[in-house]
């Protein structure tokens, strides 16, 4: 997996670049079955907070505009990619989580199977039409994406848990912020990298690291 | 036991409390307390190992102040994760297996999530007494049922309440094109993660009228 991102610096991704946060404090990001320190975070701040969003904004209505069958097509590269990564995934996310390599496989697998029902987007963003609600006079419904959502997300699932809502995210034709947890956030930034490799566009989505302080900022946003 | 003590205890989903009813409950109790002294806990990328560390030093002393609550409360530890060490490892954050028998409702053991591998277990003299404790609690993510009875099973999954039900099935995690989420205090919003829920989340229905 090549990467702009180091393996043990936590980069924020904002617009399509992996790039340090300009905050002033940091944080370690360390193994809890050996106390091994795996890698640092600078915790972002509203300023990073801000740039995220910005992007997120800028990419979306190019975004929307791409059909659903392209939206798709980068899920099913993202889907072959996670597949070929997934024992990889598993250890990192063992060692920043803890738990056993199997439930880890197990987490990566159920990360995969939302790509997977993602991938349907074309049906299951469907709308529905009815002919003659009155005579001469037709009624439709359309699922319009909304532009930019954010995630925040624990630490117990850290790649399952973001993968409930980014991919349906961008699979819907919206754009996100994403703040993982601060506690357990590599091997997520693995997948964000594979996902930029399978031809998610810039600024679709956007990661921003950090504590609560984060978390806060976000959901400031307006 | 993987509900209890998967991800060592730290999944919404987690089997927290196990209630015996009638005759079952002391065969159910000796099989988690044989099973749970079994677990051998270390790092996770030892194919051995069954259990891992918690997240941080700081959960671990939390995990640890619910089991030091349980005790005080009146349940009885009958085994203790406390202070749990692993050979080679002492800069782990580990809580071994722990199991609490007693536990009432309305304590904080009983009521609360621990997030940890802690069994609290108590007895009930019927289903219908069984499914009261369910509702007594503020949560709502999941519950389970074991048993061979269809009958009971239908009882169970008609009253429960809950938005996640396992019958024979510990961990009660619906796949990705089904929807995720809890119910009551388990529970914000009126859109689940996942299956088609996911898309009604990230859209709005725009309904168009026309006439030409």
């Amino acid at each position: 997996m090549a990467s702009n991102a180091t393996d043990t610096q936590m980069m924020n991704h904002i617009g399509g670049e992996w790039v340090l946060a300009s905050g002033t404090d940091s944080l370690d990001v360390t193994n809890p079955a050996t106390g091994e320190v795996l890698g640092h975070m600078i915790v972002s701040n509203e300023a990073d907070v801000d740039k995220a969003v910005a992007s997120a904004t800028a990419a979306f209505p190019e975004w929307r505009a791409t059909p659903p069958v392209e939206r798709a097509r980068v899920l099913f590269r993202l889907k072959a990619k996670l597949e070929e990564h997934l024992e990889e995934l598993a250890v990192s996310l063992t060692r920043e989580h803890g738990k056993v390599i199997a439930e880890c496989r197990g987490e990566i697998r159920r990360g995969i199977e939302n790509v997977e029902h993602a991938c349907g987007i074309p049906t299951l963003m469907m709308g529905s039409t009815l002919e003659d609600i009155a005579t001469g006079i037709d009624c439709e419904t359309i699922r319009q994406p909304l532009g930019v959502f954010a995630a925040i997300t624990p630490y117990n699932f850290p790649v399952m848990i973001p993968m409930w809502f980014w991919p349906y995210a961008v699979a819907t034709g919206n754009t996100i912020v994403l703040k993982p947890s601060e506690q357990d956030p590599l091997t997520h930034q693995k997948i964000v990298e594979l996902a930029r490799e399978a031809g998610l566009p810039s600024g679709v989505l956007n990661v921003v690291h950090g504590d609560r302080r984060v978390a806060d900022a976000l959901v400031q946003t307006r | 036991m993987a509900s209890i003590y998967g991800s060592t205890g730290q999944r919404c989903l987690a089997g927290s409390v196990v209630v015996g009813v009638q005759d079952a409950y002391e065969p159910i109790r000796d099989r988690i307390l044989d099973r749970a002294s079994a677990l051998r806990l270390g790092n996770g990328l030892d194919d051995a190992v069954d259990m891992g560390p918690v997240i941080s030093a700081a959960h671990a002393r939390r995990v640890e102040g619910f089991i030091n609550r349980g005790k005080d409360e009146g349940a009885r530890l009958i085994l203790d994760g406390r202070g749990a060490t692993v050979p080679g490892l002492p800069n782990g954050h580990w809580v071994g297996p722990t199991v609490f028998e007693g536990v009432r409702p309305g304590t904080t053991v009983g009521n609360e999530e621990i997030f940890g591998p802690v069994a609290s277990l108590t007895r009930a003299n019927s289903l219908e007494e069984a499914l009261a404790l369910i509702k007594k609690n503020q949560y709502g993510n999941a519950t389970s049922i074991f048993t061979t009875s269809g009958k009971a099973a239908r009882e169970f999954r008609y009253h429960a309440g809950i938005s996640m039900i396992g019958v024979n099935i510990g961990v009660a995690g619906p796949m990705a094109f089904f929807p995720f989420g809890g119910s009551r205090a388990s529970f914000y919003g009126d859109l689940k993660a996942q299956g088609q829920d996911a898309i009604g989340f990230y859209t709005d229905q725009r309904v168009v009228i026309s006439k030409w």
